[in-house]
């Protein structure tokens, strides 16, 4: 009991926000839209893994740019950990975003540049992955792999503003959708779209930081023996 | 002429437990197979693609499932290299 | 600066001594555009051309300058006392932009020798081809010094490669399109403008990153 207390707060917060997305994702009146019908309620569980995506890619670049400067091993783990967890949240981002396009675009995969974007930046990460288990010497691995996550990232976020430009994009705010302005009238649709953007990203932090302190207890049980 | 007769029992042992189960599943799923007289919230259910959103919670429940699994293992491992160090 | 010139020389008289991977290169450009026209003969439209021709230069690139460091393998203790990492890249970012560039004229002259001259304003698509192989030549580079240290190059440089390029090659592709259309500079300028400022986050982002491998 005293470990729920003490524990830190940002969890709460975590806890309290995806409560929140859950009820009022789920309960709370939406804008009446033909083809979207209900399904606009995925809003608040499938736009959130991109964001999450996308913020947890950053903080694994920060934390690069940080070890480049420091050669500290944590931040090492802390870059790659984060890289993982954005990972996860991508292959979610798609996998989600297919079965809703299914079901409202007629069909999983249909060229649109925002999933064209998103697979790309899969692809960066998967790669950095694939350097990293290429690689021996450990700090040599570090710090290539560092090296790489941020010049990709730099490229990667040109890339999210390009595509959408080279065509009509399906997907709301470009092209001849409704724009998310047109449902985002609704205050109720983005008092909860921010909470679940927040809430979502906090639990893959809070993941990503259990990895981190696994890992980081491994590295002293093998610098101890 | 054993034989025969065990695997019957087996069967039988078999297509009960099946029975057992489809039953269990008709009284877990029956407040939706059931015509509802009752005011119930059909319609969250019912129309408006509402299975779609559904799916995508499941989807999205089952990638941090595995997520946690993946955390678990983790440790496991941790814990056995702890073990063998104090011995 | 002088150091950086000497170190172009170097480049290239290394090339042009071994001889084999400069006709190795040559042939490759060779067999693969005649290949293409093998395979696309008959129903080749200005899309395809245009399409076709910055592919064979995408992998034209990524062959040709994946060796950039793999050559160095012998010199590098020798490097790592005597020259300055950003002398070093920059003189590598030079010679393998006037390499892909010779390569791409080269590539273009056997385009129009088998598959016919669509070009309308040469101005426009030489400075389109320009800037593409700007950032192609200047990301490779980066790329295959990322990839020197890994254990199987050739895989790496494609697959740390290929999504990097995707933003310098969606613009350029686009834009040849454009300019093969007849389009008016006008029309392109937000897409050229958006290209250059790509091109110049890449060499920045090299210029900045290149000193931390080579230590490593």
């Amino acid at each position: 009991m005293g470990y729920l207390l003490k524990t830190n707060w940002w969890k709460w917060l975590c806890i309290a926000l995806l409560v929140y997305t859950i009820i009022g994702g789920l309960l709370f009146r939406v804008p009446k839209l033909p083809i979207l019908n209900e399904t606009i309620r995925v809003l608040h569980f499938h736009v959130p893994m991109w964001f999450g995506m996308i913020l947890v890619f950053t903080g694994s670049v920060v934390y690069a740019i940080k070890y480049l400067k420091t050669n500290n091993l944590k931040f090492d783990i802390y870059s790659s950990q984060l890289a993982d967890m954005g990972i996860a949240f991508g292959v979610l981002g798609i996998v989600t975003g297919m079965v809703w396009a299914k079901y409202t675009w007629g069909e999983p995969w249909s060229n649109d540049p925002k999933q064209n974007a998103s697979a790309v930046s899969l692809l960066i990460y998967l790669a950095y992955f694939v350097l990293r288990n290429s690689l021996k010497d450990e700090e040599q691995r570090n710090k290539i792999s560092a090296v790489y996550n941020i010049f990709a990232f730099f490229l990667m976020i040109p890339l999210l503003f390009i595509l959408p430009r080279m065509a009509d994009s399906l997907h709301p705010g470009n092209g001849g959708n409704p724009g998310f302005n047109a449902y985002d009238l609704d205050s109720n649709l983005r008092k909860v779209f921010y909470t679940a953007v927040l809430g979502w990203t906090l639990l893959g932090y809070w993941i990503a930081s259990i990895n981190v302190r696994l890992s980081l207890t491994h590295q002293k049980i093998e610098n101890a023996s | 002429m054993k034989t025969p007769v065990s695997l019957d029992v087996r069967m039988n042992h078999f297509t009960t437990l099946l029975f057992r189960f489809l039953f269990l599943l008709t009284i877990l799923l029956s407040p939706i197979i059931s015509d509802a007289q009752v005011e119930m919230a059909d319609n969250f259910r019912g129309e408006g693609k509402i299975y779609v959103v559904i799916a995508i919670i499941l989807v999205i429940l089952t990638g941090f499932f595995y997520l946690l699994f993946k955390v678990d293992k983790k440790s496991k491992q941790l814990e056995k290299e702890i073990r063998q160090d104090k011995r | 600066m002088q150091k950086v010139i000497a170190l172009i020389k170097k480049d290239l008289t290394v090339d042009w001594r071994q001889q084999n991977p400069i006709s190795g290169i040559l042939l490759y450009l060779a067999s693969t555009i005649f290949t293409s026209f093998m395979a696309f003969k008959g129903f080749i439209s200005i899309e395809v051309w245009n399409a076709l021709f910055w592919t064979i230069i995408l992998f034209t690139a990524i062959t040709a300058i994946s060796k950039s460091f793999v050559q160095e393998e012998r010199r590098s203790l020798y490097y790592f006392f005597l020259v300055k990492p950003n002398d070093l890249v920059i003189s590598k970012l030079i010679y393998s932009f006037l390499y892909l560039m010779a390569l791409s004229f080269l590539s273009l002259a056997i385009f129009s020798v088998l598959f016919g001259n669509p070009i309308t304003n040469y101005l426009l698509f030489t400075f389109n081809l320009l800037l593409g192989c700007l950032g192609l030549s200047s990301a490779f580079t980066m790329i295959s010094a990322i990839a020197f240290k890994a254990s199987n190059r050739s895989i790496m440089m494609a697959v740390l490669g290929f999504p990097v390029i995707i933003p310098v090659l969606v613009l350029t592709i686009s834009n040849s399109a454009k300019i093969l259309d007849h389009t008016i500079w006008s029309q392109i300028q937000g897409n050229m403008l958006t290209l250059i400022s790509v091109d110049v986050i890449i060499i920045a982002l090299t210029f900045v990153l290149f000193p931390f491998i080579w230590r490593s």
